[in-house]
This record gives C-alpha cells, structure tokens and sequence, in this order.
C-alpha cells in the first residue's frame, strides 16, 4: 500500500486495476476517504417534520438522519452505544424514539440517551446518559436542498468544498423559484462493480455514452422490433454511429476537489433535443421545459439554460446526477459495499413548481431509463471490469486515462478548470488525484495545494 | 354443475395463458409476447421500502411516485426492441431465464369479460460462466378476452417484486 503512488500516477493519466479490487485498499477508503469528505445524505424535502428521519450510509458506516424540533437536520451513527446494533431498520418513517431492540437503551431524534433499562437497580444510577448518545456527524450542511455530512471538524465549509460545481449544480438545483423536491419511491440497485467505476463515470465519462448506451438509443428508433435491422449490423460499426454523435463543440468540467461535470453540448438546447419524438411522457417533459425557459434563463444566464442542463455530474466521493437527461432528473448516491459492490440509490428530482401532471410525466422518465434501458447495460459493463480484474495479471495493469491530456484550462464562458471538448478524463484525472491524496494524507483534512 | 365447469374452463384458460406467456419470455420470443399485451397496458412495479410495523402497507411506492417499471405500450416496445440489438451488451450472449407461474387466483373484474388474477412467480436467470439471480414475487393482472390470438390480453400488470435492494446488476427482464 505504500506504493499507492504508483498505483494511481494521474500526472500521466496511467491507473492500476489493484485499486479496484485490493480488500486493503477499500478498507483504507473506508477509514480515509469516506469519513473525511463531504457525503451526501438527503433530500430537505424528504425530512419535512421534526421526527421524520431516514436511514443511510456514510461510506461502509449506517447513519441515521433526522430533522429536529428545532428545524435543523442533524445526523448519528445508526448503531447503539450499547452493544452497536442498528437502532433503526426502517428506510424511513417518523418517530418520537430509536429504541435499540438488544437492551432498550432509547434515544430521541436528536440521538440524546434518554432512557436506560435499569438505571438504578443496574448502574446504581452512576451512568452519565448525557455522554452516551448516538455518535454524532458533527458536521451537516446543505446546498440549495441537497443535505451533506463530514466527520472532519478541518474539513471547508460545503460551499468552498463545492467551489465552482455549484454554479453547474445551479442547473439541476435553481431553475425555478421554491428549488426542487424528491418525489416518493427510490431506486435501490446492488451492483457489481467497485464503487470508483460508477464515480468516475459520472465525473467524466461522456466517452462511454454511445457505445455502452448504443442499445438504448437504438431502442427508440422508430421501427417495429421484428424490422429493425441493428442484429444484421456489425456492433462496432453501429456503435460508431453513435459516437459520431459526440463530435460536436461541448466541455467537461473538473474540480480539484475531485467533482466533475461528465460533458455537455454547448450549442444544444440540451433537455428538450429529441425528446418530444420519443412518446408522450417525454413531449409533456419537452412542453414543461420550453415553457419555462425564459425564466431559468433569467435566473441562470443564457449559457447555463443550454449545454450543463443536461448532463451527468459527481460531488466528490459519491454524490451522483443526471440533469435532464431523457425527460428526467435523478439524483442518487453510490454506496460501497466492499471492493467488489456498490449500491446506486437513485431519486427522481423535480422542480417544486412544476405542476402535477409534468412530475408524474418525469417520475414515468426516470423508471424507463435509467434503471431500465440505461442501467442494464451499465451494470453489465461494470461487473464486467470487475470479474475481469480477478487475476493478478490483469489487476496489475495500468489504463489509460490520458483522453485530453493537458488540454483543460480556464474558459472565457464556463467557470473552473474547463477542457475544450465534451468527451476526455481530465475529470477522471482530478477524481483520483484528489482520491490519492486522501489515501495518503495523515492530516483530518487532506489539504489541497 | 355448469358453474362449477365454467370455472374450471376459465381457470384452464388462463392457466394456458399464462405458461404460453412465461415460454415466450423464457425463449427469447419478445415481440411474440408484446402481442399478449393490450395497447391499452399498464405494467408496473412499486419500489419495495423498509418500514416500521405501525407504516405497514406503505412499504411500495404509490401511483405516480417512483416505480421500477412503469410502462406503457410505447416503452414496452423500446424495452423489447433493446432485447434485440446487437448492442445491447446485458443480453449478448443472451441470457437463460425460467419463469415458474403459481398460485393462480382468478376473480371477476369490474369491467365485464376482464378478469383479476393474481399469481406468484420466480424467475430464475444464469448468465455467462456464473451468474445467477432469483426474483421472486406477486403478479396482479386485468387479464382481457380477446378475439383470436392466445384468446386474452393483458390490460395490466402490477408487480410486487420481493427485493428491497434490488440484487441483481440490472432489471433486463420482464416478469
């Protein structure tokens, strides 16, 4: 583990498959990266009244949220002081209590100890409940209703570990006015793949669209199933076609702190190019965004109603989005479950002024295709790297992330470090820079230079 | 007497139905299995949540809130063409499925010649070397006569999938 710098030397674009796979190394990861960074948690508007709480994990540990009768939203380790046990299974739900099932020790929203099986037969009434409660996340703050979390008391405040991400998050967070809420129901998918696969991905890999997705977009051609002659056609060459596609002006964004910006077409008028075609939940999508243009242009800027509203995103480590991408907004987080899995819980996100029948239309949206006729191939892909890196020989290769290799700088329209291209790994590069440093850094915060 | 054999005839039938069903799925005949369905369809299935005894009964995601799937005719159409494209790398080489069809409950439906019928299944999927994945769960069907064809028609499908986490690497499958 100490040659981490060797495994991971961005300089030159070059990654070792061994960080994929190591036990040693996504135990690190579990001790490093994911305490320290600021990890997303919840939706404001999925907590609306004190006791309202939901259940999720910061890297490989359980954490309780919950909003508080103060109004804030305050977050614990889900495991009892007792003896550890998860005081909450529920996904989510409204309570008064945790009460932890193994001795009873219960804890109120706030994680406060506030009653103890046989205090005074028992401890004789020596036990300092106030010094007992749930493990707190010291830190939770949010941004324009995305709740984070850190353990680090150095860590910057989540608007400077934001930077500028936050102008492009505007895009999915602030088109109108009252920002976005998450509607019921969650997509919960266990895949296999590291966690890393799936991170990346949404930080920098636009390259992968058109042929892992090929399948997706062939699927609405408008031909009947028994017509379509995709079967007859060489894949690689029909893949092509797709990824032509790509040759257009666009840019990538990447953040020292590890976030990125997948890629976007800067000519299009991204979220409603071909959907109206597509049926008729896309075209009341398409309606719903040309009716609001204007006013996402006026509190946006031009530039922002065009190309970064409709792309995919990562918030360093595992915050993921997709913004308008085919009639929907989804936001989700990318649990690890040991090297070998990861879990993507994924939320459809809706303007909180969008009427009734456009939300349904995006909630229809947000089942076709990410988790139906994108994911499939996604998840065949990436439990496809990862059964391939089982053997020795092939984790110790290193691969190539050298698409656009000194390319990025600053950008007269688009704020941050900006590459010249939609597709490329610069922001690949910056995520597992940022990664290293946070493997090898002793310090609470792994400072940035 | 009579009754009794009425029945017995539309359990047959709708038993006949639905294996004729679960063979098109289990042998890849896609388009062939779009025909049972009305164009009118619903197919659709809730997200299963964790919650506290007192919240039972909104375990699933209600309609309008997230779904697993939550398709019309028209999606069903892209989904199947998907299962045939040379691109679609889920399923190349293909994958071998076994749907297994029980517990078959048969109920008059509001509308006259619809029938509710519940049913259970578990589908089981091997792929590649290794993989294998197990879905189990409930089917709650508006099945519709039909002239010609398998004789019925599915006018809608609501389908309790018994996974919190869904466990698989992707929902390319019907069920």
């Amino acid at each position: 583990m100490d040659d981490l710098e060797e495994l991971v030397r961005w300089r030159e674009g070059l990654v070792s498959g061994e960080i994929f796979v190591d036990p040693g190394i996504h135990r690190r990861e579990t001790e490093q990266v994911f305490p320290r960074a600021w990890n997303y948690l919840v939706h404001e508007s999925q907590l609306r009244q004190p006791g309202d709480f939901v259940t999720t994990f910061i890297g490989a540990d359980p954490v309780l949220v919950a909003r508080q009768r103060d109004g804030s939203i305050a977050a614990m380790l889900n495991s009892c002081r007792h003896r550890g046990m998860a005081v909450c299974r529920a996904d989510a739900g409204h309570t008064r209590a945790f009460t932890c099932p193994f001795h009873g020790w219960t804890y109120d929203e706030g994680g406060r100890l506030v009653n103890v099986p046989n205090l005074e037969n028992g401890y004789r009434g020596q036990l300092d409940t106030s010094a007992w409660g749930l493990t707190p996340v010291p830190r939770v703050e949010a941004y324009k209703g995305l709740v984070f979390a850190t353990f680090s008391p150095d860590a910057p405040s989540l608007v400077d570990y934001l930077g500028e991400m936050a102008w492009y998050l505007d895009c999915l967070l602030d088109r109108r006015e009252g920002g976005t809420e998450v509607m019921g129901g969650v997509h919960k998918i266990r895949m296999h793949g590291n966690w890393k696969l799936i991170a990346e991905q949404f930080a920098g890999d636009n390259y992968h669209a058109g042929i892992t997705h090929a399948s997706a977009a062939g699927a609405l051609a408008d031909k009947p199933p028994a017509d379509d002659p995709a079967p007859e056609t060489p894949a690689a060459r029909r893949a092509m076609q797709f990824t032509a596609a790509m040759a257009r002006p666009g840019r990538q964004f990447s953040h020292r702190q590890g976030h990125g910006v997948a890629g976007f077409f800067t000519s299009d008028k991204a979220l409603t190019g071909g959907l109206r075609q597509m049926a008729r939940d896309q075209a009341v999508v398409a309606d719903y965004y040309d009716a609001t243009d204007a006013e996402v242009a006026n509190r946006l800027g031009a530039e922002r109603a065009k190309g970064p509203s409709g792309t995919a995103g990562l918030v360093f480590p595992t915050f993921i989005y997709l913004a308008g991408v085919f009639g929907a907004s989804t936001i989700g987080v990318a649990h690890p479950v040991g090297p070998e899995h990861f879990e993507l819980w994924r939320w459809c996100l809706v303007d909180a002024a969008a009427p009734p029948e456009v939300k349904a239309a995006m909630v229809r949206c947000h089942a076709v295709w990410p988790l139906g006729l994108a994911d499939a191939d996604d998840g065949e892909n990436w439990s496809a790297v990862q059964a391939a890196l089982q053997g020795p020989m092939a984790r110790r290769q290193l691969f190539n992330y050298q698409m656009g290799l000194g390319l990025a700088g600053p950008d007269p329209v688009y704020p941050g470090t900006v590459s010249p291209e939609p597709i490329g790994e610069e922001p690949q590069r910056a995520f597992y820079r940022r990664w290293l440093e946070y493997m090898t850094s002793p310090d609470a915060w792994p400072c940035v230079d | 007497m009579s009754a009794a054999l009425d029945a017995l005839a539309l359990r047959l039938s709708i038993e006949e139905f639905l294996y004729l069903e679960a063979e098109l799925l289990d042998d890849h005949r896609y388009d062939q299995w779009l025909a049972l369905l009305a164009d009118d369809v619903h197919y659709w299935a809730p997200t299963q949540a964790n919650r506290l005894r007192r919240d039972r009964g909104r375990e699933a995601s209600a309609p309008g809130e997230v779904a697993l799937f939550d398709d019309d005719k028209t999606t069903l159409c892209w989904r199947v063409r998907q299962m045939g494209l040379a691109t679609h790398w889920a399923e190349d080489p293909p994958s071998r499925t076994r749907h297994l069809v029980s517990n078959i409950r048969i109920a008059p439906a509001e509308v006259d010649g619809e029938y509710a019928v519940r049913s259970n299944f578990l589908c089981y999927r091997n792929r590649l070397r290794d993989e294998v994945d197990l879905w189990a769960g409930e089917r709650r069907d508006v099945l519709r006569r039909a002239d010609g064809g398998a004789g019925w028609l599915i006018a809608r499908r609501a389908i309790t999938l018994d996974q919190n986490v869904v466990l698989s690497k992707n929902l390319s499958v019907f069920f």
